[in-house]
């Protein structure tokens, strides 16, 4: 995993204008795959392109993390001349993560944690989105499609285990929350919509989304409310008819422009007296104000007007920037965790434990010999020792050059894999953090375990994290 | 035997409360299930405890408060569970749950051994009229907490302050619906209490009015309740007026419930 590159540009570094050059289209997406693929040093790739951000995530040939990798250069240049955008205005903008920082960067992508809206719910599908175009493009691999499972699994364990993504940061939908907040079942309240504010119908069209029954339309301009109503899937009733209809109507928006108040809470008063006391929730979206704030003192009438609205969505988004905390330190944990794992099908962890085992073989079986030869001397001795340790060294030099030679490729883990499991590595010496990562995997769904089973048990197959990577998006 | 029913009975409620307070501190489905078959575990207990004291005293255990808390809470509980089954209303157990658990928690100080019934009350009269008036003002009491609620999530829906606590009650609409239909099933309960009370009355008394302060509390409130019954169907009060009754019933029944069989000693000190 040390070698997984992230390079890209998101809202936080560039303008929309640039944004938008990079965007690729999902016609287009597999071209841009493929020329991902074809640059010099390419292994795994995958792109992600939507409207706050623009990435690509790599796993080049070559294992190096270092900033100066040839393959970050390749990838710039692929990007300056395959969206036709000057080095001089892409350079500056696009970052680049690498190793530990690029698998944290995609978990927080994936979780929604980079996100302008912290804790919107697009992004886990634009982001499983651009996994599966790349799997059928057939860009990715063991590595990656790893990377992206695993992103997936932490956003998911994200979004139940905090309230990050709960409550509505959009005035238009806090007024959703707030009809839920009063009436049990929408899907028998009626709506009324006075007057044909822009912010009046996103409020009625997202009523009318949660299961709203009916919507009643009022507007000055009757081919307005008529051709809103239609929209709407309700009925448009004439301007006038309004008081009237708020004897029936659950919930009221209104969004005129009227320069005065148009509903005065005795108006009100007189209507609850009909209503048998029957609540209704009256939502003010107008600029300058259509009702009165008198009446949101009368007995089971609610009334929230823009600001209020605009509090509750603040109020929302503080939580949510609280849970974010909370998210941060699940992706930073679930990211160590994922990287110790995969430490363990690196090269270097292997080689070392092979020799410690050889050795410590050695020492045992030695200990054992001497104990029994009595008349051996300290020459004698030597000899010995120097015997077993040349031969031990002459079987295992192969070994250890091909683990070397291994590391550096794409199907390098499963090879590791299999080393371990040949020499049973993670039996006698089990690092502690294997142990760890297995007990955690045990309770995890089918797909992770299968995509993790060469990793640190050597379980599974050698060929285990490759033949589990297909289906596996879940 | 059944001491020890009681106080696992406690141990269990104990544990169900905590749960039940955690779910609503914390997100996800999980403690809040954990803390519904906690609830119901320790409610299994409940019901042995109070069968044992059955078999042993012959009699329905209902004769000191002790005894009469011990049914009240069990009535209470079942009242509670068969509406948390139903609408998955966790923050409600926040409430149930705890008075229930101190309601026991402070029986488990009174004398615990069953009080010789008097003469005069040994009639089957007078488990009709123990059991019907228990069973019933449970109810009042889940439908005054349940309207408690409703009063909390009113407030902070008017004061637009809708924080995580009040953000995790249910809808207004449902509380108040929650709160009439409990009411509707106590109130010819407690009917039947009082009739079957009455025949009990006259029978050793001939007498069916004596001005213990029970029974006028205990009217009082049945008056109460028929307010709110007739308010409710008749004139279409809703939410706030009748969740205040409602407030006021239980006010009015806790009242009724400890205050005179603390302080009073008469034909009703025991209940």
């Amino acid at each position: 995993m040390n070698n997984v590159i992230v390079m890209g540009v998101s809202y936080k570094t560039a303008p929309v204008e640039v944004r938008e050059r990079l965007a690729v289209s999902q016609r287009s997406l597999a071209d841009a795959l493929e020329g991902l693929r074809g640059l010099p040093g390419s292994d795994e790739v995958a792109f992600l392109s939507t409207c706050n951000r623009v990435e690509v995530v790599a796993r080049p040939a070559v294992m190096d993390d270092r900033a100066d990798n040839p393959f970050i250069a390749e990838v710039r240049g692929f990007l300056s001349r395959h969206h036709e955008i000057s080095r001089e205005v892409l350079d500056p903008v696009l970052y680049v993560h690498a190793g530990r920082d690029a698998v944290r960067h995609l978990f927080r992508v994936a979780s929604s944690l980079d996100s302008m809206v912290l804790g919107e719910p697009q992004v886990l599908g634009q982001f499983k989105n651009a996994f599966e175009a790349a799997m059928e493009a057939g860009t990715t691999g063991p590595v990656l499609n790893r990377l992206f499972q695993k992103a997936i699994q932490v956003a998911k364990r994200v979004r139940t285990e905090t309230r990050i993504a709960e409550n509505a940061v959009s005035v238009s939908y806090a007024a959703v929350e707030l009809a839920k907040q009063i009436f049990d079942d929408l899907g028998q309240k009626e709506v009324l919509l006075i007057g044909a504010g822009e912010m009046g119908e996103l409020a009625a069209r997202h009523l009318v989304a949660a299961g709203a029954k009916r919507v009643l339309v009022a507007s000055r301009t009757i081919e307005r409310a008529a051709g809103l109503a239609d929209e709407l899937g309700g009925r448009a009733i004439s301007f006038e008819e309004f008081p009237g209809a708020l004897r029936e109507a659950d919930i009221a928006i209104s969004c005129t422009d009227a320069p005065r108040t148009i509903i005065h809470a005795e108006t009100v008063q007189r209507i609850m007296r009909e209503r048998k006391g029957r609540p209704i929730f009256f939502i003010d979206i107008a600029v300058p104000r259509d009702i009165d704030a008198d009446v949101g003192d009368l007995e089971n009438v609610y009334l929230y007007n823009i600001d209020d609205l605009q509090a509750v969505v603040d109020q929302n988004l503080d939580n949510r920037r609280m849970e974010a905390e909370r998210a941060e330190a699940i992706v930073a944990q679930e990211a160590d965790a994922f990287l110790d794992r995969s430490r363990g099908l690196s090269a270097v962890p292997t080689i070392t434990a092979l020799s410690e085992k050889a050795e410590a073989v050695r020492r045992a079986e030695l200990e054992k010999t001497f104990a029994r030869l009595n008349g051996i001397d300290e020459k004698g001795r030597q000899a010995v020792d120097a015997l077993t340790q040349a031969i031990v060294r002459k079987i295992l030099h192969p070994a250890i050059v091909a683990i070397k030679a291994e590391a550096g490729v794409s199907e390098g883990e499963a090879f590791i894999a299999a080393a371990r499991r040949l020499f049973n590595l993670d039996e006698n010496f089990p690092p502690h953090r294997h142990k760890a990562g297995r007990e955690r995997e045990a309770g995890g769904p089918s797909f992770e375990r299968g995509g993790s089973v060469g990793d640190s048990s050597g379980e599974g197959s050698p060929t285990g994290s490759q033949s589990s990577a297909p289906g596996g998006a879940g | 035997m059944d001491l020890h029913l009681f106080y696992a009975t406690l141990a269990g409620y104990a544990l169900a409360m905590g749960l039940v307070l955690g779910a609503v501190l914390v997100p996800g489905e999980r403690i809040g299930r954990a803390a519904f078959y906690a609830a119901l575990t320790g409610f299994a207990v409940h019901t042995l405890a109070i069968v044992a004291r059955y078999v042993r005293a012959g009699t329905l255990p209902a004769t000191s408060l002790f005894e009469t808390t011990l049914f009240f809470t069990w009535t209470l509980m079942l009242v509670y569970l068969v509406v948390e089954g139903r609408t998955r209303t966790r923050v409600l157990g926040a409430f149930v749950i705890p008075f229930v658990f101190i309601a026991l928690a402070s029986a488990s100080h009174l004398p615990k051994e069953a009080a010789g019934l008097s003469p005069a009350l040994r009639s089957v009269w007078f488990r009709f009229h123990a059991l019907f008036i228990l069973a019933g003002h449970a109810a009042f009491v889940l439908a005054g907490l349940v309207s408690l609620l409703y009063l909390f999530h009113e407030r902070a829906l008017k004061a637009k302050r809708i924080t995580g606590w009040a953000r995790r009650l249910p809808p207004l609409e449902l509380l108040d619906q929650l709160s009439f239909r409990v009411v509707s099933i106590g109130f010819p309960l407690v009917t039947i209490g009082i009739i079957s009370g009455s025949i009990l009355a006259t029978q050793p008394f001939g007498l069916l009015w004596f001005w213990d302060p029970k029974q006028v509390l205990g009217f009082g409130t049945w008056l109460l309740y028929g307010l709110i019954m007739s308010g409710r169907i008749v004139l279409g009060w809703r939410g706030h007026r009748a969740s205040l009754l409602g407030v006021a019933g239980l006010g009015l029944i806790l009242a009724a419930f400890l205050g005179v069989a603390l302080l009073y000693k008469g034909l009703h000190s025991f209940a």
